[in-house]
């Protein structure tokens, strides 16, 4: 099972973004969000809370059945330990209640639902993350892996991944201001477009002297500088971002 | 084409693409067509089974095109998370059916076996030849015992299988060493499997560990002289045991080989592939710890039935466990079932 890895597009993260591109037998690339030590720990954590209380509940009700709780209650012992996150990941789409709580998921590699061997490999490989103690070996893993991979993710070839959806611009608060869109006076390259949309969506963060200095840089492509530039800019986001004067006619 | 226009002529199959998969995962009501009696029921929603496929690959195409439109990253943001969903609904394993569980305990398990004979060997000798070189060494002198043993575990084996020992033991101790033994037993399987991770030396650690250690147990019999009382007792459940503990053994030595001499594949690949096959292994021995705690403290333990009985049921019990690992699931038997 090799890696999916689509060719280079524009679209392509830089190195240190924590993504990871699955092309899909559509041909078209999907990205996964993969999720950091710092997520999985308070995942972790919840779960380990909730399977503590489960323990505690267990507790209280088998006490009452005197000596004869015993033997049940390690068998509940035994399968919170070894068998939730299982349970969980085989019949909840591979989120455990901790990963509900913190929006993770876990996935195969490509994507797709974890089965049973994958997940029963993962969670079987808990103790080798385990060692020598206190997770040293699962947290050295993901800090030296490129999807932040424990032991037993590596095994089982799975990813954590992000299922929150991504902020959008509009709740981030960048939008490009609504001015009367001027269509660029030369065909502008994508990066160049990408430029001038940041440049537009951010200009209200600045103070105007900044936004001038800044926009004094695209000269060449504005033709004016000071408020004139930024105003010029501004037109050319709006109408890189599809603004029309005037509602275009359909074309086919 | 403006993303306006884009937009307003797509979004209608986004909507409907978004409602379908966010559903709730309910059974559909014609069960005739729905995959009967699955263990693992799958994700079903309400819905033309054609539209799903045929909406996901529409998807597909319109976020290539507003990437290399560069429509802006909140619409491919949630194109991508569109066709994600999606991708993971259509592409999901097949649920899991009743009958995969006894084709995996009758077929894959014993077969997985026999292909690793070589390492299964290798695990049982690791675990036998400590356990014999400390049974005699422990005859030969008994203070060796100790060193293994925890001296308050020792004081206690002629409690445990002394002539006052077996006699009278509550209904309730059985269940709580049943217990025991499946949070205890199963637990140092898959310890041992894991560990093994480790270029195979946490499995030879286990293995060689729990060899030492029967041996030392052992050997603290003969010399208490208790050898009828606890040969009838182990012989049982080793049969399921003993054979489950050397299977989990040769499951994490393959795993730590697999990093160690992979071949003409990168480690990753081939820890990634060995772990699928080693898996199979590690689930039976599994299986056969629980039917072990079973025997262990429902039989072995019971006084109800003399020696001579245990003898002749554990070696029957060890006769089963050889004919399953060398024969269940062979090509020939396999129509049969």
């Amino acid at each position: 099972m090799s890696r999916a890895k689509a060719p280079p597009t524009e679209n392509e993260a830089l190195p240190f973004d924590a993504v990871r591109r699955v092309e899909t037998p559509e041909g078209v690339t999907l990205t996964l969000r993969v999720a950091g030590p710092l997520p999985r720990l308070y995942a972790a954590l919840v779960d380990g809370a909730i399977r503590g209380f489960a323990y505690s509940l267990a507790a209280i009700a088998l006490s009452l059945l005197g000596d004869l709780g015993e033997g049940p209650f390690l068998v509940t012992l035994f399968l919170g330990e070894w068998g939730y996150p299982v349970i969980f990941e085989v019949f909840r789409n591979g989120v455990t209640p901790g990963k509900s709580a913190l929006k993770l998921k876990v996935v195969n590699g490509d994507g797709t639902p974890v089965n049973l061997t994958a997940s029963a490999l993962r969670n079987l490989l808990r103790v080798a993350d385990f060692m020598p103690v206190g997770y040293a070996a699962g947290v050295l893993s993901i800090l030296l892996t490129k999807d932040f991979q424990r032991l037993g993710d590596l095994v089982a070839g799975t990813v954590v991944v992000h299922t929150g959806s991504p902020r959008s611009r509009d709740q981030l608060g960048l939008r490009v201001p609504d001015v009367p869109p001027v269509p660029p006076p030369v065909p502008l390259r994508a990066h160049e477009q990408r430029v001038i949309v940041g440049f537009a969506e951010r200009v209200e963060t600045w103070p105007p002297e900044r936004a001038r200095e800044l926009a004094g840089m695209a000269r060449g492509l504005t033709g004016a500088g000071g408020q004139e530039g930024v105003n010029r800019l501004l037109g050319l986001a709006s109408w890189l971002v599809g603004r029309r004067l005037r509602a275009p006619e359909e074309r086919r | 084409m403006s993303r306006e226009i884009f937009e307003a002529r797509y979004s209608g199959d986004w909507d409907r693409l978004e409602r379908i998969l966010k559903a709730p995962a309910t059974r559909r009501k014609d069960e005739k067509q729905a995959p009967t009696g699955t263990l693992f029921p799958a994700r079903l929603t309400p819905y033309d089974e054609s539209e799903l496929p045929e909406l996901y690959r529409r998807v597909c195409h319109q976020l290539a095109l507003v990437r290399n439109r560069h429509y802006g990253a909140d619409l491919e943001d949630r194109l991508n998370g569109l066709a994600l969903e999606a991708h993971e609904v259509l592409y999901q394993s097949r649920a899991l059916h009743p009958r995969d569980l006894a084709r995996f305990f009758l077929v894959t398990f014993p077969r997985r076996v026999r292909e690793e004979r070589l390492l299964v060997l290798v695990a049982t000798l690791l675990f036998v030849v400590p356990a014999v070189g400390m049974l005699i060494a422990c005859t030969a002198s008994h203070d060796l015992v100790t060193t293994v043993v925890p001296p308050q575990v020792a004081a206690q084996i002629g409690e445990m299988y002394g002539p006052s020992g077996r006699e009278a033991r509550p209904g309730s101790t059985d269940l709580a060493m049943f217990g025991f033994y499946i949070y205890n037993n199963v637990g140092i399987a898959f310890r041992t499997f894991a560990s093994g991770l480790f270029f195979g030396i946490g499995a030879i650690f286990f293995l060689v560990y729990n060899g030492f250690f029967m041996g030392a147990f052992a050997g603290e019999i003969g010399h208490l002289g208790y050898e009828t009382s606890f040969y009838s007792f182990v012989i049982g459940h080793g049969s399921f045991e003993l054979t489950a503990i050397a299977l989990s053994g040769a499951a994490g030595l393959r795993l730590g080989f697999s990093i160690l001499g992979p071949g003409n594949r990168t480690r990753a690949t081939a820890l990634r592939e060995e772990g699928r096959e080693a898996l199979p292994i590690v689930g039976g021995s599994a299986v056969y710890l629980v039917i072990a705690a079973f025997l262990e403290a429902f039989w072995s333990s019971s006084s109800v039935f003399p020696p001579s009985a245990k003898f002749a049921v554990g070696t029957a019990l060890w006769i089963l466990v050889f004919l399953h690992l060398s024969l269940s699931g062979r090509e020939g038997t396999r129509n049969a079932a």
